[in-house]
C-alpha cells in the first residue's frame, strides 16, 4: 500500500524473476506485466494479485494497468497472436480482406487467435500485421498461409535519396550495417556529440537555437527552448527521453530512422543530456516495434562499450546512461505527460499541464521529451553546424523533415525534404505522381490526427503557410486518395482508430470519438439524417473546446476539415 | 504571492497555486463541475467546468488553470451554456438511472440546470448489471457512472484503502474493485466515502435507495467512538432513513466510517424498549425480593409507577442502609449532560460518591497516569493538529482504523501526503502496520519493557531534550537510573523485539519532531496500566515533544463521550472538573451548590414546580453528607452488589454482564443483586438482570453535548422524535431524583441545587458554573458554530488545541521511574496461548447497537478469534470452523480466521457478541492497583476445534 512497507517475498518464481530483472520500485509494474504476459499467454486474476502483494502496488492499480495496453492480455486468451493492422494504408490496401482470411486460417490450424490493432507503423508494407513480435508485410491477398507458416517479408530500405530528396537527418541512412556501430563512426556518427563535448552546455542549445529546430513529433515546439527549460531548472536529476512511441497513422518515420541508424538517435540523446545536465536517458519505444527495440539496445551496448554512452563519455566528465522502455500498446503514450504516466508503471492518462514536463516530468524531475527525429535532427546539427542546416527550407522554416507517403500514388515511402514544398511538389516528384488513370481527390496530411486537403490547396507550401490554411504538417505522414474512396470513408477509419486509441479519460474524447464513429457508421450505411451532420459537427466543437489533452483536440480536425472541404460528400449521403 | 484577476468582471484576489475553479469557489462564484471536489487531487476529466478567458480563443477547464495576474474569466455564457449542455449530453448518452436516491444528485441538478436532454443517439442497451455489488450498505449501479473517479480518488486519498480503479480504456473505461472483484474482496471497510463524493446515482446508500426524498436533515455527532465526527442524518417520515457528510463537520469533514455512515437503523430495531418495566412481585406490597431468589416476569407499567418505585428503594436503602448501600452507573454513551446528573443524583440526593462509569475499564490508567505526571488526563493536541503537524507518530496499543476509523484515515493520510513517519508498537499487524514505516510486533503486556529500551537508546545516543528536561521537569535523575536498567538486549528478551528494530524505532522516533504519541487500550488494560501510560509520558518529555504542535500524549477515548462522562465527575474519585472528592474546599463548593433544605411539611405543595423550586436563602441548609472518601469503581460496585454491600445499583446505558472481564463472575455478582435499575435502550445481557427497566431514547431522539477524545465538546441534536414512551435519560434521572427529595423531604437550596431543567442547554449552564474547563461553554457558543477544545475558562475563551504549552498543569512535569512487571497470567502448561482481546471495525462496545444493524451485522456476524496458522495447525484448526476458546474463568465459543496478523503462541477475541460468544468469559479480572483496570489484554488460554458444532463452516 505504501512504499515504505517492507516488500513481502513472493513465491511465485516467474514474479521474482521479473522483480528482479525489471525492479521492484512501482515504476517498473508495466515491464513486469509485459514479462508475465509474455510468459504467461496473459494476465490471470491470480497473476493481477500475486503482482499488486509482490510489488505492493493495489491491485486496482495492476488491473487498471493490466488492461489499459492492449499488448497485455487481460484475461490470458490461447493460441499466438496475429495483430492485423487496422491503419488508414492497410485498410485501403485491403486489411479487412487480408484479416478474414488470416482469421480463416487460423481457425483451421488452431493454435492462433487473430486480432485488430490500430496502425502498427508499417504503412510502407500495407497491408501489414504483427505475428506476436514479428513485423510482417504487406501480406498479398493469398498469402495467409506464408504469414501463419512464418513469412515476414522484408522492411523496405531507403539507402539511397531520390532525386531533389536532401538527406542530412538521414544522411547515413541505410548505407551502413545497423548493427554496426564500426560502419556508423565510420560515417561520422558520434561526431555531432564530439562537437557538443568540446563545447559549454549552452553552446550546444544555442547552436540547436541558431539553427531553428522545431520539434518534429507533430507539436512544433522549439526544440532550444524546451531545453532552456530544462538546462535552467533547479539543481537535481533531471532526464532525457526520447518519444519513440510512434503511433500516428500514416507515420513511420521514426521507425526508419530507427532501424537504419540507431546511433543517430543516441547521439542525440546524448548531445541533449549534455545540454540540459542530464545523466539519464530513456528511450520510450512502442511495444509493436520489437524489432526495433532490440536493434536499439544493441546499438545501446556497442555505444557503451566504445565509450560514446555510459560513464565519462570520450573522456569528458559528462557521463549519460541510455536504456529502452517499451511501451505495451497505447497510442496516447505518445502524448508527453501519458508518455511519463506510463514510464512511471500506471495508465497512460495525460496529466495536467501545466506543471510540464521540463519542470516537472519523469518521477517529478525537470525532463526533456523530444521525438526520435527532432533528437537525430540535433546531432546532425552538431555535427555538421546549424548553417549547414539553415541552407535548406525557408528561412522561417529551415531544414529538413521527414515524410511518409502514401495513398493512391505510384512510389510510397519516406523521404527527407527541405521544409516548403508544396504537397502537389511532393506528390508529383516524390510520390511518382497519381496511380495511372486516377486524379487527386483528397489528401489527408499530418497522420490521422491531421487535415482533409483538397484540389485547390495543392500548391501551399509546407511552412507557416500551411498553418495558415488550416493543412497540418503534423509528424509528416501523407495520405494522398483518387476517386476511387470517399473522404468520408476515410474519416470514419480516422475516428475508429481515436476511438480506440482514446484513454477514455475525459468526457468528449471517451464519448465524443465513439459516437461520432457511430454517427459515420450511420451515414456511410445510408441510415443518416440532417441531424447526424449537425450532431458531428457538435462533437467536432466539443472535441476540439473541451477536450483533456491533444488526442481530443487534435482528433476534431480531420472531422472540421472534411466537413469544410467536402460538404457536398456528407450531404449526398443525408439525401441518398 | 497574491496577486488579481478577474472573474465575470469583479476584481478578485487569489494566491499562487490556485486554480480558477478554486478561486471562484472562495469568491461563492459557482462553477459546475462533476470531477472536481476540494479534498481531492484536480482530475480535470469531467470538462464541465469550462469557462473563457479574454484572449483564448477556445474554453479552459477551470478546475485545472491556474490562477494567474489579469487572467479576465468569463464563467457564463450562452456559448459555455452550449458546451455545458453537449457535455452532459454525452454522459447522459452512456447513463441510465434505475431509481433515486434520498435527494437529488449533483449530476441530476446540473442536467436539470442547463437543460440537457437525453440525446436520440444515446445507448439503448445497459451496459452494466444493476445493482452489481453485494456489498450490505453502498449500492452499485455503474450504468449510473460518468467516470469522473471521485470514488477512486475519495478511497486513495481520503480514506487511504485503494479499493476503486479504472479500469480498460476508451469508450470502454469503467470503474471496478481491485483486481476487478466485489468491493468487500478488494478489502472496502464500507466507509461510505465513495458514495458520500459520487456525484451521480452510481454508489449510493442502499437503505435510502427509492425510499423517496428525505423531509430535512439534522446536523448531530456521531454516537459511536471518540473521535466525534458530525454528519447530517436525513429524515423521512420521522425515521432517520440515512446519513450523509456534511463537509463542515469539524473533526472528519466528509469522512465517516461504516458505523457512522450505515449503523443507524438501531433506532427503529424492534428490540426497543418503549415502555418502562418492573418485575411484576415488585407491584406487590412488600413485594421486594429477598436476595439469591429468582426474578419474577416482566410487566409493563407507566412511568409514575416505574419511578416511584425506584424512588423508594432508593429512598429506603439510603435511610435504612446509608448512602454507601447504592451504586450508580453512569454512561460513556450518554451525554455530558445526563452524566452530569446521574453524578448529582448520586452526590447530592444520595449522598455517595459511588458513581463511576466505563471510562474505567478502557483509560481509567490513562487519567491516572497523566495526571501524576502532568496533572491532566487528557489528550494533550488535537487530531487535526496532530495530522497535520506532527512529523512522526509514535502509535502503540491502538488499532486505529478499526477503533477510531476516521482518525486513522487522517493518520493515512499524513503518510501518503506528507511522508510522516509512523511507527506502530503492536502485539499484532493490525491494519495501520500497511503505511507504518516501522512496525514493532512486541509481546502482549511488555510495554514497560519495550519503553524503557526505547528510551535507552535514545538516552544512548544523547537524543534527549536536555533544554526541555532542564526548564519543565523533574525527577529526571531517578528515572535516567531505572532506564538504565533495560539495555536493548535485555528488552529484546522481554519483549521479543530485535535489537536492530529496537534501535531503528529509537532513532526514527529521536530524530522526527515533533512525534506525536498515540495509544489506546493497548496501553491502558494492564495491570500495569498506569504504569504503561507513565512511560509514555516519559519518552514526550524525554524529547520534547511536550506543549508543542504535531506533539504530545495522545490517547484515543473509545466511546462517543467517555471523555465528557470523566469531564462531568461521573467517577468516583472527582467532582465535575477533576475536582478530587479528598479536596475538603471542592467539597464544600459542591455541598453549597447543591445544598438542601428540610421541606416544611407544614407548607402547603401546590405543584412540583414550586415544591422544587430553590429554598430561600435563608432556610438552614443540611449537609450532604458526603465525605472525602472517594467511592468505589465500576468493577467493584458490581462486586459489592453481589455480596450485599451495595443493596441497590443502578446502571445507565452500561453493560457490565457483557463488557467486564470474567463476565460469568459478573453474572453471578449481578443475579444476586438485591435491587438492579437498568436504564437502556435495548434489552441488553445486563438488563436481563435488572428489577426495573427505564426506556430511554435513542441518540436520534434527543439532544445534548457529547465531548470527543480532543475535549472537543459538541452538540448532538434530536432528529425524531422518541419511540414508544422512551423518554430523554436527562428527564428519567431529574424526574428520580425530585421523587427521592420528595420522599426525604428535602428540597433544593443551593443556587445549582434543583431539578427543574427545561432542557440540556439549561443542564449545560450548570455544569459550566461548576466545572472551571467548561466555564466559557454553552449551548448559544455551539449553535453559533464555535469550535470548543476545554478549558475554555470564560464566555470569550476560543478554547485551547494545545494543552501544556508553557507549564504543565501541574507545574513541572515529572518523571516517574517505571520498572516491567509481567502480566499477573501468562500461558502456562495447561492453557498454553496468550488471549488478547479488543474489538473490531464493524461492531462497538458490547454490540448492543450495532448487532442491530442490519448492514453491520451481515458484514461481521460472528464473533471471530484470530490464531496463526503456526498454530492453527498444530492445534487442528482451519480457517472458518467453529473453535472454543477456554480459561480458568470460562470459555467463549467462536468462528478462527487463521492469519499472520497474530504471532504464533497470541489468539484474539473480541467481546461484542453476548453470552456463549463472548471473550469476557474467558478474560481475567486481575487490576491495576492505581487505576483498578482490568486486565483485558493478557491471560492464559486454550483453544480447540470445537467438536460439536464442527459440522457447519462459517463464511
Amino acid at each position: 500500500m505504501h512504499p515504505s512497507v517492507p516488500q513481502p517475498e513472493t513465491r511465485d518464481p516467474q514474479i521474482a524473476t521479473a522483480l528482479e530483472r525489471a525492479g521492484r520500485s512501482p515504476d517498473s509494474l508495466l515491464p513486469v506485466l509485459q514479462m508475465l504476459n509474455r510468459q504467461r499467454g496473459g494476465l490471470s486474476d491470480a497473476t493481477v494479485r500475486d503482482v499488486s502483494r509482490a510489488m505492493n502496488v493495489p491491485a486496482e492499480r495492476v488491473e487498471g494497468v493490466a488492461t489499459f495496453y492492449s499488448l497485455l492480455s487481460r484475461p490470458p486468451q490461447a493460441g499466438r497472436t496475429i495483430r492485423v493492422c487496422d491503419g488508414l494504408t492497410c485498410w485501403l490496401n485491403g486489411a479487412t480482406e487480408c484479416r478474414q482470411a488470416l482469421e480463416q486460417h487460423a481457425a483451421e490450424r488452431r493454435g492462433w487467435r487473430v486480432t485488430r490493432s490500430s496502425c502498427l507503423g508499417l504503412c510502407d508494407r500495407a497491408p501489414a500485421a504483427l505475428v506476436e513480435d514479428r513485423q510482417c508485410g504487406p501480406i498479398a491477398p493469398d498469402g495467409a498461409g506464408d504469414v501463419v507458416d512464418g513469412w515476414t517479408g522484408a522492411m523496405p530500405t531507403y539507402g539511397d535519396p531520390l532525386p531533389g530528396e536532401a538527406r542530412f537527418t538521414l544522411a547515413r541512412g541505410r548505407r551502413i550495417d545497423p548493427w554496426s556501430i564500426d560502419e556508423a563512426l565510420a560515417a561520422g556518427a558520434y561526431s555531432g556529440l564530439r562537437t557538443a563535448l568540446s563545447g559549454s552546455q549552452g553552446a550546444v542549445i544555442e547552436a540547436i537555437e541558431t539553427a531553428g529546430l522545431t520539434g518534429r513529433g507533430g507539436a512544433g515546439f522549439p526544440t532550444a527552448r524546451k531545453w532552456r527549460m530544462v538546462a535552467e531548472a533547479p539543481d537535481g536529476p533531471r532526464f532525457v527521453i526520447c518519444n519513440a512511441d510512434e503511433s500516428e497513422p500514416l507515420t513511420f518515420k521514426d521507425r526508419v530512422l530507427m532501424e537504419s541508424d540507431p546511433h543517430a538517435v543516441l547521439e542525440g540523446m546524448a548531445v541533449c543530456g549534455y545540454a540540459v545536465g542530464a545523466a539519464e536517458g530513456i528511450v520510450y519505444i512502442r511495444g509493436e516495434y520489437e524489432p526495433q527495440a532490440r536493434l536499439l539496445e544493441a546499438a545501446i551496448g556497442q555505444a557503451v562499450e566504445r565509450g560514446w554512452l555510459g560513464g565519462r563519455i570520450a573522456g569528458s566528465g559528462f557521463s549519460f546512461h541510455v536504456h529502452v522502455h517499451r511501451g505495451a500498446g497505447a497510442y496516447i503514450c505518445g502524448e508527453e505527460t501519458a508518455l511519463l504516466e506510463s514510464l512511471e508503471g500506471r495508465r497512460g492518462e495525460p496529466r495536467i499541464r501545466p506543471p510540464y514536463p521540463a519542470a516537472h516530468g519523469f518521477r517529478g524531475q525537470p525532463t526533456v521529451v523530444n521525438n526520435v527525429e527532432t533528437l537525430a535532427t540535433a546531432a546532425a546539427i552538431l555535427a555538421q553546424g546549424a548553417e549547414a542546416w539553415r541552407a535548406t527550407g525557408l528561412p522561417e522554416a529551415p531544414g529538413t523533415r521527414l515524410f511518409t507517403l502514401q495513398g493512391h500514388i505510384r512510389r510510397s515511402g519516406l523521404v527527407e525534404l527541405p521544409c516548403g514544398l508544396t504537397l502537389r511538389q511532393i506528390i508529383d516528384t516524390f510520390g511518382g505522381g497519381m496511380r495511372p488513370g486516377s486524379r487527386f481527390q483528397f489528401a489527408l496530411t499530418g497522420g490521422a490526427a491531421g487535415t482533409f486537403v483538397s484540389g485547390d490547396q495543392l500548391d501551399v507550401p509546407l511552412g507557416p503557410a500551411a498553418r495558415q490554411a488550416g493543412i497540418a504538417i503534423g509528424s509528416g505522414g501523407i495520405l494522398v486518395c483518387d476517386e476511387s474512396v470517399s473522404p468520408v470513408a476515410v474519416l470514419r477509419e480516422a475516428l475508429h482508430f481515436f476511438e480506440q486509441e482514446s484513454c477514455g479519460k475525459c468526457t468528449p474524447c471517451r464519448i465524443g470519438t465513439a459516437q461520432a464513429r457511430r454517427t459515420l457508421d450511420r451515414l456511410l450505411s445510408g441510415d443518416g439524417d440532417a441531424g447526424d451532420l449537425r450532431r458531428l459537427d457538435e462533437f467536432a466543437r466539443l472535441l476540439r473546446n473541451a477536450s483533456f489533452c491533444g488526442l481530443g483536440t487534435s482528433a476534431a480536425d480531420p472531422i472540421r476539415t472534411a466537413r469544410e472541404r467536402f460538404p457536398d460528400e456528407f450531404e449526398r449521403l443525408v439525401s441518398r | 504571492m497574491s496577486f488579481r484577476l478577474t472573474i465575470n468582471g469583479a476584481n478578485v484576489e487569489a494566491d499562487g497555486g490556485e486554480t480558477i475553479l478554486g478561486v471562484a469557489r472562495r469568491h461563492g462564484i459557482e462553477i459546475p463541475t462533476l470531477c472536481d471536489h476540494p479534498d481531492l487531487s484536480v482530475d480535470g476529466s469531467c470538462r464541465l467546468c469550462l469557462v473563457e478567458l479574454a484572449g483564448m480563443p477556445c474554453p479552459v477547464a477551470s478546475c485545472a488553470f491556474p490562477a494567474a495576474e489579469g487572467l479576465a474569466v468569463t464563467t457564463e455564457s450562452p456559448a459555455l451554456s452550449d458546451e455545458r449542455r453537449g457535455i452532459l449530453e454525452m454522459l447522459l448518452a452512456d447513463y441510465e438511472g434505475s431509481g433515486v436516491a434520498h435527494e437529488e444528485t449533483e449530476f441530476e441538478r446540473w442536467v436539470r440546470h442547463y437543460g440537457a436532454q437525453r440525446p436520440a443517439w444515446a445507448r439503448s442497451e445497459r451496459r452494466f448489471a444493476v445493482d452489481s455489488d453485494a456489498n450490505p450498505f453502498i449500492r452499485v449501479d455503474f450504468n449510473e457512472c460518468i467516470l469522473c473517479t471521485r470514488c477512486v480518488r475519495a478511497c486513495a486519498e481520503v480514506q487511504g484503502r485503494f479499493v476503486w480503479g479504472v479500469a480498460e480504456r476508451g469508450n470502454d473505461t469503467r470503474i471496478v474493485a481491485g483486481a476487478d472483484t466485489t468491493m468487500l474482496d478488494a478489502r472496502c471497510e464500507s466507509c461510505g466515502a465513495c458514495a458520500a463524493y459520487c456525484p451521480t446515482g452510481a454508489l449510493t446508500d442502499r437503505a435510502s435507495f427509492n425510499l423517496g426524498i428525505i423531509d430535512r436533515k439534522v446536523t448531530t455527532t456521531c454516537p459511536y467512538c471518540g473521535v466525534g465526527c458530525q454528519f447530517d442524518v436525513n429524515v423521512r417520515d420521522d425515521r432517520v432513513v440515512a446519513v450523509t457528510s456534511n463537509p463542515a463537520a469539524p473533526v472528519n469533514g466528509l469522512s465517516l466510517c461504516v458505523k457512522g455512515r450505515y449503523g443507524h437503523d438501531f433506532v427503529d430495531h424492534p428490540d426497543r424498549l418503549l415502555r418502562p418495566r418492573v418485575r411484576r412481585e415488585l407491584l406487590s406490597v412488600d413485594g421486594w425480593r429477598a436476595p439469591r431468589d429468582a426474578r419474577g416476569e416482566w410487566v409493563e407499567v407507566d412511568w409514575d409507577t416505574a419511578l416511584d418505585l425506584v424512588a423508594s428503594k432508593f429512598a429506603a436503602v439510603h435511610r435504612d442502609s446509608g448512602p454507601d448501600a447504592l451504586g450508580l452507573l453512569a454512561s460513556a454513551k450518554c451525554s455530558n449532560e445526563e452524566n452530569y446528573l446521574v453524578q448529582k443524583l448520586a452526590r447530592q440526593v444520595l449522598g455517595t460518591h459511588n458513581v463511576d462509569h466505563c471510562a474505567r475499564l478502557c483509560h481509567s490508567s490513562t487519567v491516572a497516569g497523566l495526571s501524576m505526571a502532568f496533572g491532566s488526563g487528557a489528550m494533550s493536541n488535537s487530531m487535526d493538529d496532530v495530522a497535520e503537524h506532527a512529523a512522526a507518530m509514535f502509535l502503540i496499543g491502538s488499532n486505529v482504523t478499526e477503533q477510531h476509523p476516521v482518525f486513522g484515515t487522517r493518520i493515512r493520510q499524513a503518510v501518503l501526503r506528507r511522508g510522516m513517519k509512523l511507527v506502530v508498537a503492536d502485539p499484532r499487524k493490525i491494519d495501520i502496520t500497511e503505511f507504518a514505516t516501522l512496525h514493532v510486533q512486541h509481546r502482549p503486556g511488555t510495554d514497560v519493557a519495550l519503553l524503557n529500551g526505547l528510551m535507552y537508546a535514545i538516552l544512548a545516543a544523547e537524543a534527549h531534550d536536555r533544554d526541555f528536561i532542564r526548564r519543565r521537569t523533574e525527577g529526571f535523575d531517578e528515572f535516567r537510573e531505572t532506564v538504565a536498567k533495560y539495555p536493548p538486549k535485555l528488552v529484546a528478551e522481554i519483549t521479543g523485539v530485535p535489537v536492530e528494530q529496537l534501535l531503528e524505532a529509537a532513532t526514527l522516533l529521536a530524530s522526527h519532531r515533533p512525534m506525536a504519541a498515540v495509544w489506546a487500550m493497548g496501553i491502558t488494560q494492564h495491570t500495569t496500566g498506569v504504569m504503561n501510560v507513565l512511560c509514555l509520558a516519559n519518552l514526550q518529555m524525554l524529547l520534547g515533544n511536550m506543549g508543542v504542535a504535531g506533539g504530545g500524549v495522545n490517547p484515543l477515548r473509545g466511546q462517543n463521550n467517555v471523555q465528557g462522562a470523566c469531564d462531568v465527575g461521573a467517577l468516583p474519585n472527582v467532582f465535575p472538573g477533576y475536582q478530587a472528592v479528598t479536596d475538603a474546599d471542592a467539597l464544600t463548593k459542591f455541598d453549597d451548590a447543591w445544598s438542601l433544605a428540610r421541606r416544611d411539611r407544614l407548607q402547603p405543595v401546590s405543584a412540583d414546580e414550586d415544591r422544587l423550586k430553590p429554598a430561600a436563602a435563608n432556610e438552614p441548609a443540611t449537609s450532604l453528607g458526603l465525605t472525602t472518601a472517594p467511592g468505589q469503581t465500576v468493577t467493584e460496585m458490581v462486586e459489592a452488589a453481589g455480596c450485599g454491600q451495595i443493596r441497590a445499583l443502578y446502571i445507565l446505558g452500561e453493560n457490565p454482564a457483557s463488557t467486564d472481564p470474567d463476565s460469568n463472575h459478573v453474572r453471578r455478582c449481578l443475579e444476586q443483586a438485591e435491587f438492579i435499575v437498568v436504564q437502556e435502550i435495548f434489552p441488553s445481557e445486563t438488563a436481563a438482570y435488572a428489577d426495573v427497566i427505564l426506556p430511554g431514547t435513542s441518540w436520534a431522539e434527543r439532544s445534548g453535548t457529547f465531548t470527543n477524545t480532543e475535549r472537543r465538546v459538541q452538540l448532538f441534536r434530536q432528529a425524531v422524535s422518541a419511540r414508544g414512551d422512551a423518554r430523554p435519560d436527562w428527564q428519567i434521572i431529574a424526574e428520580l431524583a425530585k421523587r427521592v427529595l420528595e420522599l426525604q423531604e428535602r428540597q433544593p437550596r443551593g443556587p445549582c441545587a434543583a431539578w427543574n431543567y427545561a432542557g440540556p442547554a439549561e443542564i449545560m449552564d450548570e455544569i459550566a458554573a461548576l466545572t472551571p474547563s467548561y466555564t466559557g461553554v454553552s449551548y448559544e457558543r455551539l449553535e453559533r458554530g464555535e469550535r470548543l477544545q476545554w478549558p475554555v475558562p470564560s464566555a470569550e475563551h476560543p478554547g485551547t488545541p494545545i494543552l501544556h504549552c508553557e507549564k504543565f498543569t501541574r507545574g513541572k512535569g515529572r518523571f516517574h521511574p517505571v520498572e516491567h512487571l509481567p502480566a499477573r497470567e501468562l500461558p502456562d502448561h495447561d492453557y498454553p496461548l496468550l488471549l488478547t482481546t479488543g474489538r473490531v471495525l464493524y461492531h462497538w462496545h458490547g454490540g448492543e447497537m450495532t448487532r442491530r444493524s442490519r448492514g453491520l451485522a451481515a458484514v461481521y456476524p460472528e464473533s471471530l478469534v484470530e490464531v496463526s496458522p503456526e498454530d492453527a495447525v498444530r492445534l487442528g484448526i482451519t480457517d472458518g470452523r467453529p473453535v472454543i476458546l477456554e480459561s480458568r474463568r470460562g470459555r467463549q465459543q467462536a468462528v478462527a480466521v487463521v492469519t499472520s496478523r497474530v504471532a504464533a503462541g497470541v489468539v484474539f477475541g473480541n467481546f461484542h457478541f453476548p453470552g456463549e460468544r463472548n471473550v469476557n468469559n474467558v478474560t481475567n479480572a486481575a487490576l491495576d492497583p492505581v487505576a483498578k483496570i482490568p486486565e483485558y489484554k493478557v491471560c492464559a488460554v486454550r483453544l480447540t476445534p470445537d467438536a460439536q458444532r464442527s459440522g457447519k463452516p462459517v463464511s
